[in-house]
């Protein structure tokens, strides 16, 4: 129990629960009105919208604590939805196949990032800024600034055994964060991203694969935005080039208000996925607030920046323990 | 018979040929040092062992089977122990984790069982007498206890030869005496030491055979019975050691050019008086913790003293940063030369003349004179580079070293605060750097060192302060002043 | 252990605070405050801001309605969907939005009317869905005044060169209108036309080169407002030889026509799409709905004659008066 109460997740959880508890207070409805922000369908909107941030932000989160970054998971959302397009528009692929398509593409994008930092030796910034640029652009070339439609061949209002496909996002987040929390904490995989992260050359000193965990992580990153790739395509029933411009700033952020270290080898999964939402009730929340418009990115800069400094806080708090 | 056996291993690093073809046995049972001055191959030995880098020819032979080198962790699987250096720990994991770092215990399903390490790391733990809880991150261990988990590592796996890299470096003596009760005890069980160091005590009370590394190449193999420290010196460095230049005693009479008075900063230090005279060489001695480097840190104002005064040449002082301090005519080359000493993204030129730089407030650069200045430092430390525009990262540790000295000399100051100012640096260099510790001195600068190389600070002291706790416990002078005697002072517990 | 009873607290202020507020809800409520969304493509394109300005001074004009101004920083229709979402879910009384994708957008649109939320469309329409009116200026009409007044000032002789953003429906119709007009003009012929691509630094590129490729040219047909959206865009060009047509009016394009640099803009009516809109909402919900869905805004003929009365105009609408 004590454990819990020390978990880095914990003081995400609080801090997301806060949050809801204050937009629920300050968006009390006036008197003969159902309350606007507490309500199913707009925590199912919540969730809808966090998950394509939230699932991409699982894998930033593993290469932020293997001691990298990634930059093109905006782009490599964009290449997915679009190469999903293609294949089931245009070349007439079930959806199944067309979707493992365009994951597949997001497995090679991971990989060729982990080509260029673990063998080429280029600083993962660099390397993902070029390759978020190659895919962006490639994205373009297969559109030729076109889209391809998706929802004109899925079925209208479409519910999967009753359940609508708004919730395939959520469901999908949701399932990816407990395998992958599980793998980052309580496998040997999981440990060895943890220690690449925190010092790469014990790692070496100690036989642990550290290329391979390097590659792995990438690779993930890349797999992660894409299957976020692919439920946006199947959700929002388009592959366009232009989407998902710049989220990968919102995605580090995500990990990065959940916890993870950009100095490598702290941070957590399910930390990540919560940093996703704390964004996803901002975003949702700020829409009922009269003039909250043009506040939005201040606000969103400013609880990065709050969040963050509590956590070095409590850090030192507890080193003095 | 041979346990483990290096057989005419050879590895160049671009230009650089790092070893040229060592060869040395290690007999089952015994303890076998291997030293050698930085720069003589004997880190890139050892990572052959770990599997790290793969040698260009030779071989590695373990109970006279050749080790395979395309798989890193053979060595550890095969009984190999390797004891690295503290800074080789994971500081985001806990003890137990790090003990285990790449050879976790798991159970069904791959899944890591977290009950078993921490079990088998409190039994490990309780096993070295070591007072630390399993659970706790590695950043919150202390430096001395970060290597002794480091050696709780090489045991948590039975391992028939356990190979130590440097492991005293940032041990007190009781620690070191600890460490090698626990190495005593595993010999006694018949585990084969591998000792690298440049330590010769150490060696000399640990070993039973010792090969010398020289330039890449094995100078020769001695037995502890035949030989003298100073035939090791000569073996390391090839030639004679330097003399030891006799020096003028410090005017005793003379007006203090700094003094500390009563000068507080809890918890790290309070109360402390001290006065250095021009041309005073003051060894400052204590036990790892015992307040020195926080001391000097706030003398040279990068933290601020809670209580107490400060005078430089009989004026008051209190500096709110290091320029200040620097302006005042302070200089203080910081232990940690890696961290804190210098630019590594900067050549030698700019290393050389940033702080005379800074001290003087200079905001257009005049190219000719730094470079003028940074030759002549490097002429007068006689620091072994091609040229300014060298790197730093090219030149050797104890070149390094003579360089972050050789920075703060170039601001003429009249005080020298010293911290470690030969740790990690080979013997060679520690007579250099002593020397020009002295040559200033003789020239009127006055000198503090904080040292916790006993030996040293008896050998260039002309007074030594000992510290215990944060409080001084004592002064004695230099010449006449036993081990024994300031030890006394330095480790005992409050009476 | 801190931090639980922390959270604790938060939790109970929270509560205590909805248990104040809670108690109005029993008394019986007052006539309640219609509440609309009023969404822009995006809120860095500057000439949206006067839509806000003039709903908000309808909606005090009309009493007991609220205007919420939201919309993407930039022009990201991901966002701009989770933005008109999150209005739909939260039950706001209607939504007037400016639509960045009509493709992307009918569904969610329909599924609003299906919910009992009037939806209009202002400045970009989205003609497939079954948002209930739009008021914008009808573009390829539009465009026919841009061709007839550069027709006019070149006395039907002379060379046109036009610039516009690729892609933009609206743009091309607008371009469809002028070509179509300058059609009727033997005198006139087309020499180029150039894709700015939404960037008002390339279009600057564009005036600078295209003047040193045609010194001779008779006008410019720019229809949209990026050379007027700043003093400099136009420096190459010699009014003397080359007139300037552009569309839009807002601050400074007024400046550069009073300074000779600019001999005929088109202004729509950027405060009318807020305070029309709000007007349509109002009407609909209490049971009025227009008779014709299209609603042409026309355009306002802003040349030297009339720009000092223009002027006047706008600093009453900008006011709010």
């Amino acid at each position: 129990m004590k454990r819990f109460w020390h978990a880095r997740e914990f003081s995400t959880v609080a801090i997301l629960v806060a949050e809801v508890l204050f937009f629920t207070w300050y968006l009390w409805p006036e008197a003969g009105r159902d309350h606007s922000f507490v309500t199913k369908e707009n925590f199912l909107l919540i969730f809808k919208y966090s998950s394509i941030y939230g699932i991409a932000a699982i894998g930033a989160a593993i290469v932020i604590i293997s001691g990298g970054v990634d930059l093109s998971p905006g782009a490599v959302i964009a290449l997915t939805t679009v190469v999903t397009g293609y294949c089931f528009v245009q070349l007439g692929w079930p959806l199944w196949a067309s979707a493992s398509a365009g994951i597949a593409v997001g497995a090679l994008a991971g990989l060729v990032s982990a080509w260029l930092i673990v063998r080429v030796g280029l600083p993962a910034f660099i390397a993902t800024l070029g390759v978020m640029g190659i895919w962006r652009g490639t994205a373009f070339i297969v559109t030729q600034a076109r889209f391809f439609d998706l929802s004109a061949q899925l079925p209208a209002n479409w519910h999967v055994v009753g359940v609508s496909i708004d919730w395939l996002g959520p469901i999908v987040m949701i399932g990816l964060a407990g395998v992958f929390q599980i793998l980052t904490t309580q496998y040997q995989w999981g440990r060895g991203v943890f220690a690449v992260g925190g010092n790469e050359t014990a790692a070496l000193f100690s036989g642990i694969p550290v290329n391979r965990i390097k590659t792995s992580a990438y690779v993930l990153s890349g797999l992660l935005a894409a299957v976020s790739g692919v439920v946006l395509a199947i959700v929002q029933g388009q592959g366009k080039a232009d989407l998902a411009t710049g989220y990968e700033l919102d995605i580090i952020a995500s990990a990065v208000v959940g916890g993870a270290s950009l100095a490598g080898g702290r941070g957590s999964v399910a930390g990540a996925v919560l940093g996703a939402l704390i964004f996803g009730v901002l975003r949702n929340a700020l829409v009922q607030i009269p003039g909250a418009t043009f506040y939005d990115r201040l606000i969103v800069g400013v609880v990065v920046i709050v969040i963050v400094v509590m956590d070095q806080l409590l850090l030192r708090r507890q080193a003095k323990l | 018979m041979a346990l483990l056996e290096f057989h005419d291993v050879h590895k160049s690093f671009g230009a650089v040929r790092a070893l040229r073809g060592v060869s040395f046995a290690v007999t089952a049972g015994e303890a076998h040092a291997c030293i050698g001055e930085n720069g003589a191959g004997k880190s890139t030995l050892l990572k052959i062992l770990a599997g790290i880098v793969r040698p260009d020819r030779g071989e590695v032979r373990l109970n006279g089977e050749p080790l395979h080198f395309n798989r890193p962790r053979e060595a550890l699987a095969r009984g190999i122990g390797m004891v690295f250096q503290e800074r080789l720990a994971f500081p985001n994991l806990t003890v137990a984790a790090n003990i285990f770092a790449g050879r976790e215990i798991v159970g069904r399903g791959g899944r890591l069982d977290e009950a078993a390490m921490r079990a088998r790391t409190r039994a490990l733990l309780d096993d070295l007498h070591l007072p630390i809880a399993p659970d706790v991150r590695m950043e919150h261990v202390s430096a001395a206890h970060a290597q002794l988990v480091q050696v709780a590592r090489a045991l948590a796996f039975d391992c028939r030869v356990l190979v130590l890299d440097e492991p005293t470096t940032s041990l007190t003596d009781g620690e070191v005496d600890q460490l090698f009760r626990v190495l005593g005890k595993l010999r006694a069980a018949g585990v084969t030491l591998l000792f690298v160091s440049h330590r010769l005590p150490e060696v000399f009370r640990l070993c039973d055979q010792i090969t010398v590394l020289r330039d890449g190449a094995c100078v020769g193999t001695f037995a502890r019975a035949g030989t003298t420290p100073d035939a090791m010196v000569r073996a390391m460095v090839g030639r004679e050691p330097p003399e030891r230049r006799a020096r003028p005693a410090a005017a005793a009479g003379a007006a203090p050019a700094l003094a500390i008075r009563r000068l507080s900063r809890r918890p790290w230090f309070q109360d402390v008086s001290i006065d250095v005279r021009p041309g005073e060489i003051v060894g400052l001695f204590g036990l790892v913790g015992s307040g020195r480097t926080e001391l000097l840190e706030t003398v040279f104002g990068l933290a601020r003293a809670e209580a107490g005064t400060l005078a430089v040449g009989g004026t008051p002082a209190s500096f709110r940063s290091a320029r200040e301090a620097a302006r005042a005519g302070l200089a203080f080359v910081p232990e940690d030369r890696q961290r804190l000493g210098l630019f590594f993204n900067l050549n030698l030129r700019h290393n050389l003349a940033l702080p005379r730089a800074v001290k003087r407030g200079a905001i257009r650069l005049d190219e000719r004179e730094e470079a003028g200045l940074a030759q002549a430092q490097i002429d007068r430390l006689s620091i072994r580079a091609t040229s300014i525009a060298q790197m730093p990262d090219a030149l050797s540790g104890g070149n390094q070293q003579k360089l972050v000295v050789g920075k703060w000399l170039a601001t003429d100051p009249t005080v020298l605060l010293l911290d470690e100012p030969t740790k990690g640096v080979d013997v060679g260099a520690k007579f250099e750097i002593h020397n020009i510790i002295r040559g200033n001195a003789a020239r009127g600068m006055a000198c503090l060192i904080v040292s916790s190389d006993l030996p040293e600070v008896l050998a260039i002291a002309d007074r030594i302060v000992v510290m215990r706790e944060g409080r001084v416990r004592g002064e004695l002078p230099g010449a006449g002043a036993t081990e024994e005697a300031v030890m006394s002072l330095a480790a005992h517990s409050a009476s | 252990m801190k931090r639980a009873v922390a959270l604790l607290m938060a939790v109970g202020i929270s509560a205590w605070a909805c248990e104040g507020v809670g108690v109005e809800v029993g008394k019986e409520p007052a006539k309640r405050t219609l509440r609309f969304a009023l969404i822009p493509k995006a809120l860095d394109i500057p000439v949206f801001g006067y839509a806000n300005v003039g709903a908000q001074r309808k909606a005090r004009q009309i009493g007991g309605v609220e205007v919420i101004y939201h919309g993407p920083e930039r022009a990201d229709e991901l966002k701009q969907k989770e933005i008109l979402e999150s209005f739909i879910a939260q039950k706001v009384d209607g939504i007037a939005i400016s639509v960045l994708n009509a493709d992307f957008l009918t569904s969610t649109i329909d599924r609003a009317i299906a919910a009992g939320i009037p939806v209009v469309t202002w400045d970009s329409d989205a003609p497939k869905s079954k948002r209930i009116a739009f008021y914008g200026v009808d573009d390829y009409k539009s465009g026919q005044i841009m061709g007839e007044e550069a027709a006019r000032l070149l006395n039907g002789k002379g060379t046109i060169a036009f610039l516009t953003s690729a892609g933009a429906n609206n743009l091309q119709r607008r371009l469809d209108g002028a070509k179509d007009a300058l059609a009727k003009f033997p005198g006139i012929k087309i020499v180029d036309t150039f894709d700015i691509q939404e960037d008002s630094v390339k279009c600057a590129q564009f005036i600078a080169t295209g003047t040193n490729r045609y010194p001779n040219l008779g006008a410019w047909i720019s229809v949209g407002g990026w050379p007027v959206f700043t003093a400099n865009a136009l420096t190459p060009v010699d009014p003397k030889k080359t007139k300037f047509i552009s569309f839009d009016t807002n601050p400074p394009a007024p400046d550069l026509l009073k300074a000779g640099k600019v001999q005929v803009l088109l202004g729509q009516k950027y405060f009318g799409w807020g305070s029309e809109s709000v007007r349509l909402l109002h009407e609909i919900v209490n049971g009025k709905r227009p008779a014709n869905p299209i609603i042409d805004s026309g355009v306002d003929v802003v040349t030297a004659d009339n720009v000092e009365a223009y002027l006047k105009m706008w600093k009453t609408m900008e006011g709010g008066g």
